[in-house]
């Protein structure tokens, strides 16, 4: 009984299998052959001949050229963007013709499924791309609901639009923050319509988002006039603000802007503090090099990691106020100066020019000598391997020379 | 009848029908979910170019022996995204390897001072590009493995999240942007994601196109998720520090810390993504048995952090994973030594034996025809002639791999603890 059972079962298995397995093949040739309707037409719509077709007998004939293609395989190629304009229009006639207006506002209203919503993302994307009069208001819903996969397609095109009220809803949508203000902003930063007005306006709103969000899209306008208005929110209640303020006046600031910075070295925030060290560098303030070497030793390593940054942003014109940091009690400080004598290529310079030569200058060595005392012995390893086979050993023994060879920063 | 044979049976009958009722639902969800692409994310310009897309540190362990990594840091360096670092840690760089890069991408011993925050093998030297600054080498002295390479990359990442490449791994140029389309959406609450890597030949296909089903009909509806056997993950850096990190004597480290950063709690989610981040080449069979066992060992462990921190991740989260990694193999396991053992004391007979092992292959052949149907329309799929070679290979996967799968399993039960 039981082996009989058991037979059963492994013959309906087999079956199942072998269903499946056709099925799977069936289905993969249906969708080859779809797919080959949709390229035939595309050929077609390209050969002149149908073009200089009448309107009506054109479209005749890609009803017939397209009488094997769903609704669906023809929204998916409408809906991307490979698909070059001349083609587009006669596609979509086509699909308004077949099928009607009114399914795809329907798609693209609302959706339930995930199908559903991969409906209504390529059937706004159609709408956008035809200049359908319903597009904005289709598109303002969406990017009023939940779904973030939704709102970010309705985002995305609302970016890339060039109507005035695409960018009304993108800044009602930073304001309302329903959805990530990051997405919002990027698709507002990549519109090609001029947002300057509208981001100053955000300048002074009442919510510190909206402030912080207009302070950093003001970063691409190149526009000196704004250096007034951004540097006063460096005094901004709200970190996020000033972190925000003083990260766009590093980029398109000058004196006022090298003074707000300077000033918020000290703010409370480590993230502030760390914005204001890389403003001045964008900034070429090398005047300030000895304000910023003083965050190396800050308490927080991202204040740290953004005072190195700044100070190798300065250029190697600092070093004096670098050499001043190497003989600092903190080994932070000291770390971090060596590095960034490192990394600035002054450390190469000096060494290559003083091991080569026969008699090394004294005041040399002793800078050399605390400079590798400041970064500790592995520093003075990557030293020694980067200058190479013939002038490793050399420095070597100059480093042990002097003592140093097995001295660590602490 | 003897109460054995009755428990044997009793036994076996309910393993039976707990795959037979599995592989009927799955069979019954991809059919009706079919092989459309519901892809609604597609290529994002702006996202790929945006200033305010969350940069990314690349961590990529290199193991001792390795001499070459060929094309793979190129690409690395040549993926779609806005801000992002690659970071290659090497247990004991071989001097070939290190000749290579530096041929290529002319780096020098470069000293960093980083914050040691989570404990990790010595390292030896730091060595950065001067070509492309984004590239940084780390040569440890000898790494302990793989949550030893990616602590010390974690530790050196810049970034707010830390991915993990294996060099074995091809990919397109948007593959990260992929990858990072889950946490862009809410990077305060996705601490992590995954997406599947898919091998292309062999046998191993197979299993990818099933870990590929899996999650897009199963993980999908989940909240909580974990990745799957082979794929890439991406961290969010500040959640695997409050984690302390790779766990080092993990079975599956990787895994191990998919848990313990949703047990946290604080709404932290991980997300297996459905999409493919790249392909690899298939492993060989005793390597793939000696992954499947310690990712077996980690499931089976998995369970301690299920009572230890309970609430914090739903049972119906563990369950999901649980079913593939441990009920599913036991069940076969368990049918089959009930049968045979049946066989060998004269309770049943040899044609049963080898029905039931018939029935297996053939039942596991069409979840896996299933998942050929599921994997459909994704880009890459396989031509006709493909789809045909793979479709016949189905039955012979039960009887050829499975074994080498369970053997791996039950070895690695109690064998060393780590990858």
């Amino acid at each position: 009984m039981l082996t009989v059972s058991l037979i059963i079962g492994t013959l309906a298995a087999i079956a199942l299998w072998t269903g499946l397995s056709i099925y799977v093949l069936s289905v993969h040739r249906l969708r080859t052959a779809t797919r080959r309707i949709l390229a035939d037409a595309l050929e077609a719509l390209e050969h002149a001949d149908l073009m200089t077709l009448g309107a009506e007998a054109r479209a005749a004939r890609l009803a017939a050229l397209l009488a094997g293609a769903s609704r669906d395989l023809l929204m998916s190629a409408l809906g991307g963007r490979e698909i070059p304009d001349h083609l587009f229009a006669p596609l979509f006639q086509h699909l308004l013709t077949t099928w009607g207006r009114d399914g795809l506002v329907a798609n693209a209203s609302a959706h339930r499924t995930s199908r559903d919503k991969w409906r209504r993302i390529t059937a706004l994307r159609i709408l956008v791309r035809a200049n359908d009069r319903d597009a904005l208001d289709l598109l303002a819903r969406a990017v009023g609901q939940s779904d973030i996969d939704v709102a970010d397609a309705a985002l995305g095109l609302l970016g890339r639009s060039d109507s005035p009220r695409a960018l009304d809803l993108l800044f009602a949508a930073l304001r309302t923050q329903r959805h990530p203000a990051a997405r919002v902003a990027a698709h507002i930063e990549h519109s090609p319509q001029p947002v300057v007005d509208r981001l100053r306006a955000l300048l002074s709103d009442p919510d510190p988002v909206c402030r912080l969000w207009g302070a950093t899209l003001l970063a691409r306008e190149p526009d000196p006039t704004l250096e007034r208005e951004i540097a006063a929110l460096t005094a901004d209640a709200d970190p996020r603000v000033r972190k925000a303020a003083i990260q766009t006046l590093g980029k398109i600031g000058d004196e006022i802007g090298a003074s707000c910075a300077f000033t918020l070295l000290k703010d409370a925030y480590p993230y502030v503090r760390a914005h204001a060290a890389r403003a001045l560098g964008e900034l070429g303030r090398e005047d300030q090099a000895e304000a910023v070497a003083a965050l190396l030793g800050d308490g927080n390593w991202w204040v740290r990691h953004a005072a190195k940054e700044s100070l190798e942003m300065m250029g190697s014109d600092i070093w004096p106020v670098l050499m001043r940091c190497l003989n600092h009690s903190d080994r932070f400080i000291r770390n971090g100066a060596a590095e960034v004598f490192q990394n600035l290529g002054v450390l190469d310079s000096l060494i290559v020019m003083e091991a080569a030569s026969d008699d090394p200058a004294p005041l040399k060595i002793a800078m050399l000598q605390r400079i590798v005392n400041a970064g500790g012995v592995q520093f003075t390893d990557s030293l020694v391997e980067r200058a190479g086979p013939i002038l490793g050993p050399r420095i070597r023994q100059m480093v042990a020379t002097v003592g140093l060879e097995h001295v660590g920063a602490h | 009848m003897a109460p054995l044979p009755i428990v044997a049976l009793v036994t076996g009958a309910i393993s039976l029908f707990y795959l037979v009722a599995v592989a009927g639902v799955l069979i019954a969800r991809a059919l009706t979910t079919g092989g459309r692409r519901d892809d609604t994310i597609e290529r994002d310009d702006a996202r790929s170019t945006s200033r305010f897309t969350i940069p990314v540190s690349i961590v990529v362990p290199i193991a001792r022996g390795t001499t070459t990594l060929g094309a793979f840091v190129a690409d690395l360096l040549a993926l779609n995204y806005p801000e992002f670092e690659v970071i290659l840690v090497c247990d004991a760089a071989a001097p070939t390897l290190l000749g290579e890069l530096t041929g290529a991408w002319h780096t020098e011993a470069r000293e960093l001072f980083y914050r040691k925050t989570l404990p990790t093998s010595d390292v030896r030297r730091i060595y950065r590009s001067t070509t492309d600054p984004r590239l940084v080498i780390v040569d440890q002295e000898s790494s302990d493995g793989y949550a030893d390479a990616m602590n010390c990359g974690v530790n050196i990442a810049r970034y707010r999240y830390v991915a993990s490449i294996d060099p074995r791994i091809r990919m397109d140029r948007d593959a990260l942007l992929r990858l990072m389309a889950q946490p862009l959406r809410d990077p305060g609450r996705i601490v992590g994601a995954s997406q599947l890597v898919e091998r292309r030949n062999g046998f191993a296909c197979l299993s990818s196109i099933r870990t590929l089903m899996a999650s897009r009909l199963v993980w999908r509806q989940r909240r909580l998720s974990l990745g799957g056997l082979d794929g890439v993950a991406v961290w969010r850096r500040d959640a695997v520090l409050k984690c302390n990190g790779f766990p080092a004597h993990a079975a599956d480290p990787g895994l191990a810390l998919m848990f313990a950063m949703q047990a946290s709690g604080s709404g932290s989610r991980f997300v297996r993504d459905n999409g493919i981040f790249g392909t690899t080449d298939s492993a060989a069979t005793w390597d793939r048995a000696r992954a499947a066992g310690m990712r077996q060992r980690g499931a089976w462990r998995s369970l301690g952090t299920m009572l230890r921190h309970r609430g914090a991740i739903r049972w119906s989260t563990w369950l999901t994973f649980a079913h593939a990694e441990l009920f599913v193999p036991l069940a076969h396991a368990v049918l089959l030594a009930a049968i045979t053992a049946g066989a060998l004391v004269g309770w049943t007979s040899w044609l049963t034996v080898a029905s039931v092992l018939v029935l297996l292959a053939f039942g596991h052949a069409a979840v896996t025809a299933a998942a050929l149907l599921v994997r459909g329309a994704a880009p890459h799929a396989p031509t006709e002639l493909e789809l045909k070679r793979l479709l016949l290979l189905t039955p012979a996967e039960f009887v050829v791999v499975r074994p080498a799968l369970a053997l791996g399993r039950l070895l690695m039960l109690s064998g060393p603890a780590q990858r």
